[in-house]
């Protein structure tokens, strides 16, 4: 019987993961075993059955145990909601880097988040948001010597 | 001649100032509850990159030995641990600020974390010689098994459940295999990409693992701390608190320094043991968790001196006992430096210069500590809807410094999205962490024994045989443990 304790899940997860990295191991090249004591997949083929036999083994803790929260306290559904988005928001942020530059891009990001997590206090958000990028702009680029991405306008 | 030297790279103002602004860094991150010191090494580790070895790793030694007692503030202002060090810190620390004592709670911390760190620094100059010199009798073989031991010792302390942990060692280990084998030049893991040839950098993953995957932790929790907003006067300690922490400081020191020692245990564990130490050896036993002295004492005292106890296994044997530890293996690697024995050898003025800088930064918690105490509850009044934008964008700025590498940020990104759900189901970040590191450790020395002499001297070899007898009670006592407990709750 599948419950809903986080244990079947994790091990459902880990069983069909670890079938995953055998089936990828299968298809390693064997070019090279016959010249080596130990072949490029013994290690790997190796880490995919322990994969497979504790992935089991905590699917059956999972099943012998009583259905648990997979969070000791639920979160509310605007939080859930927040969390989604704040991931969906670096994934633009990281997406629109290369092309816009660390610094609009990054200041968008920040209005943006600060906004989604419940700060609306907006002429402080820009405040702190306009000495974040410059503090960060300045540490990276000036003192690190990193390059951080240029935007069209050259910044 | 190594310690003039040393110390002439020490005492220098840039080398001053990173060691004293890594610790305020480190007390401010360790303050904060839901930022930890692995969190703040993490983000801090890309930026080690553009500095000199011995610049990089002090400031993050300062980092770490800030982010310990950093915790204080918070345990003792808000009954919350910033940092899980501190976890026994509250019990007595939360009691005597509300009875008015938050500034006396507060100068116990500190100067019991600096008797504590530099007590574990003078182990450190003691035990970390002796034992590097020792470990030169090192060969793959028994490299080979100290990456086992290192990785069970994690796994005998990572949660609840053991198979959890070690499914935790395995993902990191599996990790470490993708890219060009080094043996053979095979491809494995890499699905025709260039970026995979040359493997997984492992700082993306702790940035993600413990950055990112904490942001999104943290917005999904709601805490609302009552935190004590009472002016926090009388930082003077008395001549009466003076005798306490003497009292305290051989007990505590010892128990972080051996717990600190040991892989897989740390600041935390240290704290606990000592804390109950003192409270069984204490004559009014029934005071402890009122606000007495003595637990603050015991708890911060021992939870500093496990710092300078875990550089031991870092520094001679190249294995990190902590998730901390392994981020500073990370900021040697980067350098081209490889902790273990050799380094003693190759790398006497920069051992030196640790050793030295890690006093001073004892040094720097105490004047921090005593110094802000009164703004303490300003730090703590940060509010997390702005700090998370930051760390979040410093995370993928950290990433992406690395090696200006927009596919390292991608590596970040999904290592913080399964780092948050595997942590949710039970699997702890620092065991996919210790398995990344360890595992090139232990198929590099594996492949290269069997290579040269066969399999037999992982078996035979005398110090090997004590390394797996070790593994064997290190896997072994938590079951035993297990056994026990279920034992007494069906009788």
């Amino acid at each position: 019987m599948l419950t809903k304790n986080p244990s079947t899940i994790l091990g459902t997860i880990l069983v069909l993961f670890s079938g995953g990295v055998l089936y990828l191991v299968s298809q390693f090249s064997t070019a090279a075993e016959e010249f080596r004591a130990l072949s490029p997949k013994f290690f790997p083929d190796f880490l995919g059955w322990v994969l497979l036999v504790l992935g089991t083994i905590i699917f059956v803790q999972g099943v012998r145990r009583p259905p648990a929260q997979i969070f000791s306290d639920r979160p509310e559904k605007a939080a859930v909601v927040r969390a989604v988005f704040f991931v969906f928001l670096v994934g633009a942020y990281l997406y629109f880097l290369p092309a816009l530059g660390f610094v609009v891009v990054t200041a968008l990001f920040m209005l943006a988040a600060q906004f989604l997590l419940g700060e609306k206090h907006f002429i402080l958000n820009i405040l702190r948001t306009g000495v974040f990028v410059f503090l960060v702009n300045y540490l990276f680029s000036s003192l690190l010597r990193v390059p951080l991405p240029l935007g069209p306008w050259g910044f | 001649m190594s310690l003039l030297a040393a110390l002439q790279a020490v005492f220098t103002f840039k080398m001053i100032a990173l060691i004293f602004g890594g610790s305020a860094l480190g007390i401010i991150v360790g303050a904060l509850p839901g930022l930890s010191a692995t969190m703040g090494m993490a983000l801090m580790l890309p930026i080690t990159f553009y500095m000199p070895p011995s610049e990089g790793i002090l400031m993050l030694l300062g980092l770490y030995t800030g982010a310990v007692f950093g915790g204080a503030y918070s345990a003792i202002l808000l009954n919350i641990p910033g940092a899980p060090p501190s976890v026994m810190t509250s019990l007595d620390g939360y009691p005597m600020a509300q009875k008015g004592e938050a500034g006396r709670a507060i100068s116990l911390a500190t100067v019991g974390s600096t008797l504590g760190g530099i007590a574990g620094v003078i182990a450190l100059i003691i035990i970390a010689p002796i034992l590097a010199k020792f470990a030169l009798r090192f060969g793959p073989a028994e490299y080979t098994v100290l990456a086992v031991f290192g990785l069970s010792a994690i796994v005998a302390v990572s949660g609840k459940s053991l198979a959890k942990g070690f499914a935790g060692v395995t993902l990191g280990v599996l990790l470490s295999t993708v890219g060009m084998d080094n043996f053979t030049n095979v491809s494995r893991f890499t699905f025709g990409s260039i970026e995979l040839m040359s493997g997984i950098n492992f700082i993306p993953v702790v940035i993600g693992l413990f950055g990112l995957a904490e942001v999104i932790s943290q917005i999904l929790e709601s805490t609302k701390e009552g935190i004590i907003t009472k002016a926090i006067n009388r930082l003077l300690l008395s001549a009466g608190d003076f005798r306490l922490i003497l009292k305290g400081l051989i007990p505590a020191s010892l128990i972080g320094i051996v717990i600190g020692v040991l892989p897989g245990a740390g600041g935390t564990i240290a704290s606990i043991i000592s804390y109950n130490h003192a409270m069984q050896s204490s004559k009014e036993p029934e005071k402890f968790g009122t606000g007495t002295p003595e637990g603050i004492i015991a708890a911060e005292t021992a939870n500093n001196a496990s710092v300078g106890g875990a550089m031991v296994p870092l520094l001679t044997l190249g294995v990190p006992g902590s998730s901390p530890a392994a981020i500073l293996l990370g900021a040697l690697l980067i350098h081209n430096l490889r902790p273990g024995p050799m380094l003693f050898t190759t790398q006497p003025v920069l051992i030196s210069t640790i050793f030295v800088g890690l006093l001073v930064a004892q040094f720097s918690l105490l004047l921090w500590g005593l110094g802000t105490a009164r703004i303490a509850p300003w730090i703590l009044a940060v509010r997390k809807e702005v700090m998370l934008p930051v760390i979040a964008v410093l995370c993928v700025i950290g990433a992406f410094a690395l090696k200006n590498s927009f596919f390292d940020v991608g590596i970040m990104l999904v290592s913080g999205i399964a780092g948050f759900f595997l942590n949710k189901l039970g699997i702890k970040p620092g065991t996919i962490i210790l398995g990344l590191i360890l595992g090139p450790m232990f198929e590099n020395n594996l492949r290269s024994t069997i290579e040269i002499s066969g399999i037999a001297p992982v078996f035979t070899s005398p110090i090997c045989v004590v390394l797996w007898v070790l593994t064997a009670a290190m896997i072994l006592y938590p079951i035993c443990r297990m056994l026990r407990l279920k034992k007494c709750e069906s009788e």
